[in-house]
């Protein structure tokens, strides 16, 4: 059995207990196939098997605590990190960080729909010391749209989820790199501008 | 120089860009085009994405559609999905472990040392040969 089957079987056995565990997996670190798993989830609630909101508010409320984790994590310790590594020295490290922390939203809201990405923004968040008001307001509103966006098709296409469960991967895959790209050059026009006002 | 470097890199992020906003457009085209061929399949039924019927739950499958089975399945789930009693796998298959129904049809082919596929086929055939009290046959909603 590949792993997404293996997970779908812990979801009918564990039920909503399995969706935050895979989840919040998902959100930390692990690279699982959790936009699938809830695609799967979205066909079984129109199956009567399980709550639909139940469903969401569970994968929503992991999401957020998983990025959260990732954030406190970056928040308390990344400053000896950096300091061990002598990070602090480099000029680009500096710039970076003053980008990130001043395209704060839009980078953390942006960077939900990176995928297995996005826990790495959350380490800069952290890192960059990002307010916990501003990662947690656009946190929060971007980790609703993609377990809605894959729970609400599973729901419509019902027995037939399997045949979209590839297509959601590759399409969120897609998603993830241009999202990636998107802020990459956001930071990098920013950058450049400074730059040439500088001269 | 540095410029020219600047300017070069400023327009390889655009091209990437570019090509990776194409192919994002064509994986919807794509997306859309089997949505609409399970649609006119009558796969999907309009009346259920309504959004004031959106929640309204799907319809229980018919024992026709055995083949929708799989190893990962609950038994439990299987009963659910083609609204069979409880008691009625356990006793076609003469399932004895006190899991069930909360077993994977893969995990009970495990205890017993038999292939999940092999074991597999004997649950679809248990299901096919499922007939509703009274003779109702069970339609498909989806």
């Amino acid at each position: 059995m590949n792993v997404l089957a293996s997970l779908l079987s812990y979801v009918l056995l564990y039920k909503y207990a399995t969706i935050a565990v895979v989840v919040y997996s998902a959100a930390v670190i692990l690279p699982l196939p959790s936009n699938a798993m809830l695609l799967a989830v979205g066909a079984f609630a129109s199956q009567g098997y399980f709550d639909f909101w139940l469903a969401l508010a569970t994968a929503v409320g992991a999401n957020t605590l998983g990025d959260l984790t990732d954030y406190g994590l970056t928040r308390k310790y990344g400053v000896r990190v950096v300091r061990a590594l002598r990070l602090h020295k480099f000029r680009f490290y500096n710039q970076l960080q003053e980008e990130l922390r001043t395209d704060a939203a839009i980078t953390v809201f942006t960077t939900r729909f990176a995928g297995s990405l996005s826990p790495v923004a959350n380490f800069l968040a952290g890192l960059v010391g990002v307010p916990f008001k501003t990662f947690f307001v656009n946190d929060l509103a971007g980790n609703v749209i993609e377990p809605l966006a894959a729970l609400a098709l599973g729901y419509a296409v019902g027995d037939y989820w399997e045949d979209f469960s590839g297509t959601l991967e590759l399409v969120a895959g897609i998603v993830a790199v241009a999202v990636i790209m998107f802020v990459l050059y956001r930071i990098y026009r920013r950058m450049m501008r400074r730059y040439d006002g500088g001269r | 120089m540095a410029e020219g470097e600047d300017s070069r890199m400023e327009r390889v992020i655009r091209y990437v860009l570019g090509a990776l906003a194409v192919v994002l457009i064509v994986l919807f085209i794509f997306l859309f085009l089997q949505y609409r061929a399970l649609w006119r399949q009558q796969a999907i039924n309009t009346r259920e994405l309504r959004l004031s019927q959106f929640l309204e739950k799907h319809g229980p499958l018919a024992p026709g559609d055995a083949s929708a089975v799989r190893v990962w399945m609950t038994f439990d789930y299987i009963n659910k999905l083609f609204a069979l009693p409880p008691e009625y796998l356990q006793d076609q298959l003469q399932i004895a472990d006190t899991h069930y129904p909360r077993i994977t049809v893969a995990g009970y082919a495990a205890s017993l040392q038999v292939l999940p596929a092999v074991f597999l086929d004997e649950v679809e055939n248990a299901v096919r040969s499922y007939s509703a009290p009274g003779g109702a046959a069970t339609s498909t909603s989806v």
